[in-house]
C-alpha cells in the first residue's frame, strides 16, 4: 500500500489520490475488482456512476483507470474519450473490463485511446500484469509478485 | 382503448434473402411499424422492409409524421432509407432516433450511407422535413409513448427498445446475445476460495437488468437467428439461438413471443422447425404463451 506518487504528482502538478479509479455501474464488481488490486498493494476508489467520473479523475488523478463499456447515463466508450481529449486527464491510462466480447468494440476502444481491453470475466494475473506495465514509467514502489 | 399494431415490414437478418425459399417468411430485412392509437406512427429500423412501408405511406393524401427508431447502424437495419420514399417528399416530417458515436454524429451517419461513392442522392435532397436525434440508454416519451433504451450485447452501440403505452408494452430486441456463462456453474468451497477466484468467477452478465427490461410485456420481439449448434460454432456474432430467446422470455414471464430477424441461410420450413422447437421449450417450462414467427405482412394487435 506503500505507493510512490512523487513521479504522478511532477507530471500532473498535482499528486494522485490513489493509482486506480474503478468505474463499473455493477457494485459488487466494483468492489470485487477494488480489493483485488488493493491486495496486489495498488491504492483504489470505484464509482458507479459513470456520468460523475470524468469530475472524480480531475480531482483525485488516478494513474489507471478500469471502465466498464455498458454503464447507463455516460458509456465508457464515451467516457473514455472525454478523458483521453480533455489535456488535464489525457496521460490518464484506460483499461476496458467489459463483458463485450466483440474485437470491432475492442479495435473502437483502442482507438478512442484506451490502453487495454480485457473482457470478463479476466484472469486476476491478466488485469494485475496489465496495471503494472502502464504504470511502470511512472511507479518505482514494489508490488506483490 | 384502441388496441396497439405491430406490422412486420421487413423480419429477415442480415442481408435481403428473396427467392422461392423464404416466401412464406419474407426476405427483407428489419423493419417494425408500431402504431399506437392517435398518435403519429413508430418505425423500429430501417430495413430493406421499409421500403415497402414508404410505398403505403406515399399514397396517404396527407401528410405523415412518423418517429424512426434505429437500433443500430448494420446493413439490414439501415439499407431501406434511402429507399423510403415518404422522406423525398415535401410536407412529411420524419424524426430519426439513435445513437451517435463517440466520433461520428447521428446526423453524419445517417448521410454517410448516401455518400455519392455509395448513392446517387443525397440525404439533404429528402424534401421532407428530416430531423435527427441522437439517444443513449435511458427514457424518453414521444407523445404519451414511454420509449425506454438499453444497450443489448451486440457489437458497437445497440439498443433494444421498450414502448409503453396505456398500460401495454412491447419490446423490440432485434440483435442480441447471450453473455458469456463461464464459471457460472462453479461451486467452490468458501473456505478455499481466495480473491483472485471470486474476482475471475464473478460474471457480470446483465441478464438480470434483460429479464427486468423485458419484464412483463405484452409482445416481445427477439433475436432467435440461431439453433443452438449453429450458436456454438458462432458465438460473438451478436446473436441467440432460439433456447436462450424462449428462457429469458419466460424468465420475464411476457404474454407474447415472435422470433425475430431470421437466419438468411433459413429457409420458411426450417423457421417452421425452430418454431416447434420454441413451443416445446416453452411448454417444458409450463409457460404456454402465444410463439409465432415474425412474418412480413402480418399484423398483431396487442
Ligand atoms: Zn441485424
Amino acid at each position: 500500500m506503500d505507493v510512490n506518487n512523487n513521479m504522478v504528482g511532477m507530471m500532473n502538478q498535482k499528486t494522485s489520490e490513489y493509482d486506480i479509479l474503478i468505474v463499473e455501474d455493477n457494485i459488487e464488481q466494483a468492489h470485487l475488482t477494488k480489493l483485488l488490486v488493493e491486495e496486489y498493494g495498488f491504492s483504489a476508489h470505484y464509482i458507479t456512476e459513470s456520468a460523475k467520473a470524468l469530475e472524480t479523475i480531475q480531482h483525485s488523478r488516478p494513474s489507471v483507470v478500469i471502465l466498464d463499456l455498458m454503464m447507463p447515463e455516460l458509456d465508457g466508450l464515451r467516457l473514455c474519450q472525454q478523458i483521453k481529449d480533455s489535456d488535464d486527464t489525457k496521460g490518464t491510462k484506460i483499461i476496458i473490463y467489459s463483458g463485450k466480447m466483440y474485437e470491432s468494440d475492442q479495435r473502437k476502444a483502442l482507438e478512442l485511446g484506451a490502453d487495454a481491453f480485457f473482457v470478463k470475466p479476466t484472469r486476476a494475473n491478466l488485469l494485475i500484469t496489465k496495471i503494472k506495465e502502464l504504470l511502470h514509467p511512472l511507479q518505482n514502489g514494489s508490488y506483490k509478485n | 382503448m384502441d388496441p396497439i399494431k405491430i406490422k412486420f415490414w421487413g423480419v429477415r437478418g442480415s442481408i435481403p434473402t428473396p427467392g422461392p425459399r423464404t416466401l412464406r417468411y419474407g426476405g427483407n430485412t428489419s423493419c417494425v411499424e408500431i402504431t399506437f392509437p392517435g398518435i403519429p406512427r413508430f418505425i423500429v429500423d430501417a430495413g430493406s422492409g421499409i421500403r415497402e412501408l414508404g410505398k403505403e405511406l406515399l399514397a396517404s393524401p396527407n401528410p405523415e409524421k412518423g418517429h424512426i427508431f434505429l437500433s443500430h447502424f448494420h446493413w439490414d437495419h439501415i439499407q431501406g432509407l434511402p429507399f423510403f420514399k415518404p422522406a423525398f417528399k415535401p410536407g412529411n416530417h420524419f424524426i430519426i432516433y439513435g445513437s451517435d458515436e463517440p466520433n461520428v454524429d447521428l446526423t453524419k451517419i445517417i448521410s454517410m450511407q448516401m455518400d455519392p461513392i455509395y448513392f446517387p442522392v443525397a440525404i439533404q435532397d429528402m424534401g421532407a422535413k428530416v430531423e435527427f436525434q441522437s439517444i443513449q440508454e435511458g427514457t424518453i416519451d414521444i407523445d404519451g409513448v414511454e420509449v425506454q433504451s438499453r444497450y443489448m450485447n451486440h457489437p458497437g452501440y445497440t439498443f433494444g427498445f421498450r414502448f409503453s403505452h396505456g398500460g401495454k408494452s412491447v419490446v423490440y430486441i432485434s440483435d442480441n446475445e447471450p453473455f458469456r456463462q463461464e464459471y457460472t456453474q462453479s461451486e467452490v468451497q468458501p473456505k478455499t476460495v481466495t480473491l483472485e477466484d471470486r474476482f475471475e468467477s464473478f460474471v457480470d452478465n446483465k441478464e438480470e437488468a434483460l429479464i427486468e427490461f423485458i419484464a412483463g410485456a405484452d409482445l416481445l420481439i427477439h433475436d432467435t437467428q440461431y439453433f443452438p449448434e449453429e450458436y456454438e460454432q458462432r458465438v460473438t456474432w451478436g446473436h441467440s439461438p432460439y433456447t436462450y430467446t424462449v428462457d429469458i422470455a419466460v424468465k420475464g414471464q411476457v404474454k407474447q413471443l415472435i422470433l425475430f430477424h431470421h437466419d438468411p441461410d433459413h429457409d420458411d420450413a426450417t423457421v417452421d422447425k425452430m418454431v416447434d422447437l420454441s413451443r416445446e421449450r416453452l411448454r417444458k417450462h409450463n409457460y404456454a404463451i402465444p410463439c409465432n414467427p415474425a412474418q412480413e405482412g402480418a399484423v398483431i394487435e396487442i
